[in-house]
């Protein structure tokens, strides 16, 4: 519904001609196609005129003909590249498309003219694009509905202390939710130690054990508390996932006074590491 | 009643910045060429020998091609002047160089009294010989030391056969060809590629035939069978069996720990040390080394830097095998959200233990998209009473992206003073105006002794941290001890026995 009110609100901004006149009431009236029509028809008489580009990629956007509607709005955005409501449109068209890495820069701009319609978006595409860290202070900046994203994208990024802060606001908020618990363990082990990672780690694999990462993290504090028998189930069942957890279930096997098979899981890192 | 002394020495401890005349120049354009990010090393040694330590800095050089194009390229020697005052004296000595340079290791190779310097760099070492009249030689060919053009990111000169004269061991990173380096980018941005893109390559061993020629032993020593990615090396007795043996650290490859069998040869053991990869089992980007005894138990510990979220990781030697300590240390909580690459022990507040620096920063180049987050500061860390470590209120330097770092005394006062390097960004010196009491052990130019000053254990080592190195007296922080007992032990001969030697000043061992 933004989308759509920000068309009338651009619509209504625009020189009132017979042709676009009637575009924009096929606009109102939820005709995209006529108006599409319409619009070309207009780009056609005064290619000169970016409005009508613009127009155009809004009557395309509107279709959910977004592929279409992108060069429309650059086209548009060479003649005037002051950010606005456009390039929120185009960011999203993007992003709808999957395209998160080329949406970041003009809902970047977009946030410059509104930053707060434009921040939920950009989160995404920062998320989409990998680009943990921005879209975790962009999903903060969301509010508290994207409080959780916020913490997800804190881990990825590897900024553990902002995570765990987030995390511990949401803990009541996530009672069994596995991925929060290993998520959060994790963040634990990482800024607090092991000690204070194990409640979550095992909160997370008893609502899912085949969560394998979190089973993995679970093995290793457990093998760094000290308690090796406990740690070699996890570590078992997360090795065949994750093949770097051969040494430290080699290390916990020792440690039972598994010998044996320290040595085997011993040799079978260092085989996989040599591949590597 | 003592921990309120500590904490009343500690308190006192505190650091003077300033600037040093050289700038560290990486050739880094438009195209990140890989050794655009490495270099930094630094040599601390009395060249002259007038009692004070000088400064040699080994420098970058233009991109791809490798050559000192540009006289800002140059490596430069600093003559100690004394007061912290020092005078560029690269030209006098001859030591500018040619290629680019990563680092520089010194050592008396010839024992002759004067210490010499190897320079490695991406296409060659060179080797130069102290003529001790301030002038140095480029021996290099007649020494008969190859490293057959293989990029060596620095070395360790030790008495591997303790045949009585030093050997080397030349620590080679990647193959690495700029006609065939990859485009690596990072959000769209050029960026220095991971080291999975380049192949690892093999270590280098050559034994001092002492007539001034080395013999390449990689072969029959075992050296040559174990291809690294090696960043940082250090060499010790770590097992006390009388024969040194050499650490590696590794980029994003498992470590080596080559266990000196004292038949000639030696045998990789790193799993089987525990010295392979940290318990996650991730081998990390393993960079500068150092290795002390922390926890002042007569055994020689090591530590290393890493990226951030690797942690430093510390490990303490066992005797048999090493145990990580990085968690009860408390050095994992505080050392994850850093990066680093030179490292040391060094008892920085003068307490009887030996504390922790790091030169910090990120592998990233600083004009790409993670740049702004790149630079960081250096650190130390105070070392509780070998059970944990904390962080004292920071040093005051500027974020940079610091790559070397060597602790030393550079004007004779007992405190350990900080000198860095930092990619594109003049050499920082850090003076120690630290308090409490200390020793000072200045050997023969020959290392491989070990040293006890009352519970305290030292050995004399060439390398420090990343690409760096000190040929300096063992230092001692003594508290408020006004005496102390000192022992030393040399390969090949009977402890020689110090007692009651006075705190506060520099104890000459003759040969």
């Amino acid at each position: 519904m933004t989308i759509f009110a920000l068309g009338f609100t651009l619509l209504l901004a625009q020189d009132p001609a017979a042709l676009s006149s009637q575009a924009a009431a096929a606009m109102r009236a939820q005709k995209f196609p006529e108006a599409e029509s319409l619009y070309r028809k207009l780009t056609a008489l005064q290619p000169a005129n970016p409005m009508w580009r613009m127009n155009l990629g809004l009557a395309l956007y509107s279709s959910g003909q977004y592929e279409k509607s992108i060069p429309e709005f650059e086209l548009f955005h060479k003649s005037k590249p002051a950010p606005g409501p456009t390039h929120l449109i185009l960011g999203t068209a993007l992003l709808k498309l999957g395209k998160s890495c080329p949406a970041v820069t003009p809902l970047e701009t977009a946030a410059r003219w509104d930053m707060q319609r434009s921040t939920p978006p950009l989160a995404d595409a920062y998320f989409g694009c990998k680009r943990y860290a921005l879209a975790a202070r962009a999903y903060e900046a969301a509010g508290p509905a994207s409080a959780r994203r916020a913490a997800h994208c804190y881990w990825q990024a590897r900024q553990y202390p902002e995570a765990r802060r987030i995390f511990e606001t949401l803990e009541k908020s996530h009672p069994n939710d596995p991925e929060f618990h290993y998520e959060f363990g994790d963040t634990l082990a990482r800024t607090a130690g092991p000690e204070a990672a194990l409640p979550h780690l095992r909160q997370a694999v008893e609502a899912n054990p085949e969560l394998l990462p979190a089973r993995g993290e679970l093995g290793k504090a457990l093998l760094a508390t000290g308690d090796a028998p406990s740690a070699i189930p996890h570590l078992e069942a997360a090795s065949a996932a994750g093949p770097t957890l051969l040494l430290p279930l080699s290390r916990a096997y020792r440690a039972a006074g598994r010998t044996a098979d320290a040595d085997r899981a011993q040799q079978q890192y260092r085989r996989h590491l040599s591949a590597k | 009643m003592l921990r309120v002394l500590a904490a009343l020495l500690a308190a006192a401890s505190q650091w003077q910045p300033s600037t040093l005349p050289f700038t560290l120049h990486t050739g880094e354009g438009a195209k990140k060429h890989l050794p655009a990010t490495m270099p930094g090393g630094i040599a601390v040694f009395d060249y002259d020998g007038d009692g004070l330590l000088d400064l040699f800095f080994p420098n970058g050089a233009g991109l791809p091609s490798a050559r000192k194009s540009s006289p800002r390229h140059s490596n430069t020697l600093l003559r100690n002047l004394g007061n912290f005052r020092f005078e560029d004296r690269t030209a006098a000595a001859k030591l500018s160089g040619t290629g680019y340079d990563f680092a520089a290791i010194a050592a008396d190779y010839d024992a002759d009294g004067h210490v010499d310097l190897l320079v490695c760099g991406l296409r060659a070492i060179t080797l130069y010989r102290n003529r001790g009249n301030g002038l140095f030689q480029d021996v290099t060919a007649s020494s008969g030391i190859d490293n057959k053009g293989r990029w060596s990111t620095g070395g360790v000169w030790l008495d591997y056969d303790v045949d009585g004269d030093l050997d080397l061991f030349l620590l080679n990173y990647v193959r690495y060809n700029p006609g065939t380096e990859p485009p690596c980018k990072v959000e769209g941005l050029a960026e220095f590629c991971h080291p999975r893109y380049f192949d690892p390559d093999s270590n280098a061993l050559f034994r001092n035939q002492g007539n001034g020629r080395f013999e390449d032993v990689s072969v029959e020593s075992g050296i040559a069978a174990h291809k690294g990615k090696g960043m940082g090396v250090a060499a010790a007795d770590f097992d006390l069996d009388g024969f040194p043996d050499i650490f590696v650290a590794n980029d994003r490859v498992l470590n080596f720990y080559f266990h000196n069998t004292g038949h000639g040869r030696f045998e990789e053991r790193g799993l089987e040390s525990g010295l392979a990869a940290p318990a996650s089992g991730n081998p990390p980007s393993a960079m500068g080394v150092d290795a002390q005894d922390y926890d002042n138990d007569g055994r020689f510990d090591l530590i290393y830097t890493a990226l951030r979220d690797e942690t430093f990781p510390l490990y303490r030697n066992r005797g048999a095998d090493f145990e990580e300590t990085g968690l009860p240390t408390k050095l994992d909580l505080l050392t994850r959200p850093m990066a680093g690459w030179g490292i040391v022990f060094a008892d920085l507040d003068n307490d009887g233990w030996r504390d922790l620096a790091a030169a910090r920063s990120d592998v990233l180049s600083i004009n790409g998209p993670r740049g702004a987050t790149a630079r960081e500061p250096l650190s130390w860390f105070r070392n509780e009473a070998g059970k944990r470590f904390t962080a004292p209120p920071p040093i005051p330097v500027p974020n940079l992206m610091y790559r070397g770092l060597v602790a030393a005394d550079l004007n004779n006062d007992g405190c350990l003073d900080l000198i860095a390097t930092a990619l594109q960004a003049p050499a920082r010196l850090l003076r120690n105006t630290c308090q409490g009491n200390w020793l000072k052990v200045a050997l023969p130019l020959k290392p491989g002794a070990r040293v006890r000053a009352g519970n305290q254990w030292a050995h004399d080592s060439t390398t420090a941290g990343y690409a760096s190195s000190c040929v300096c007296p063992l230092h001692f922080g003594l508290g408020t001890a006004t005496t102390v007992d000192v022992e030393i032990h040399e390969p090949g001969r009977k402890p020689r026995l110090f007692p009651s030697t006075k705190a506060n000043q520099t104890l000459v061992i003759q040969p």
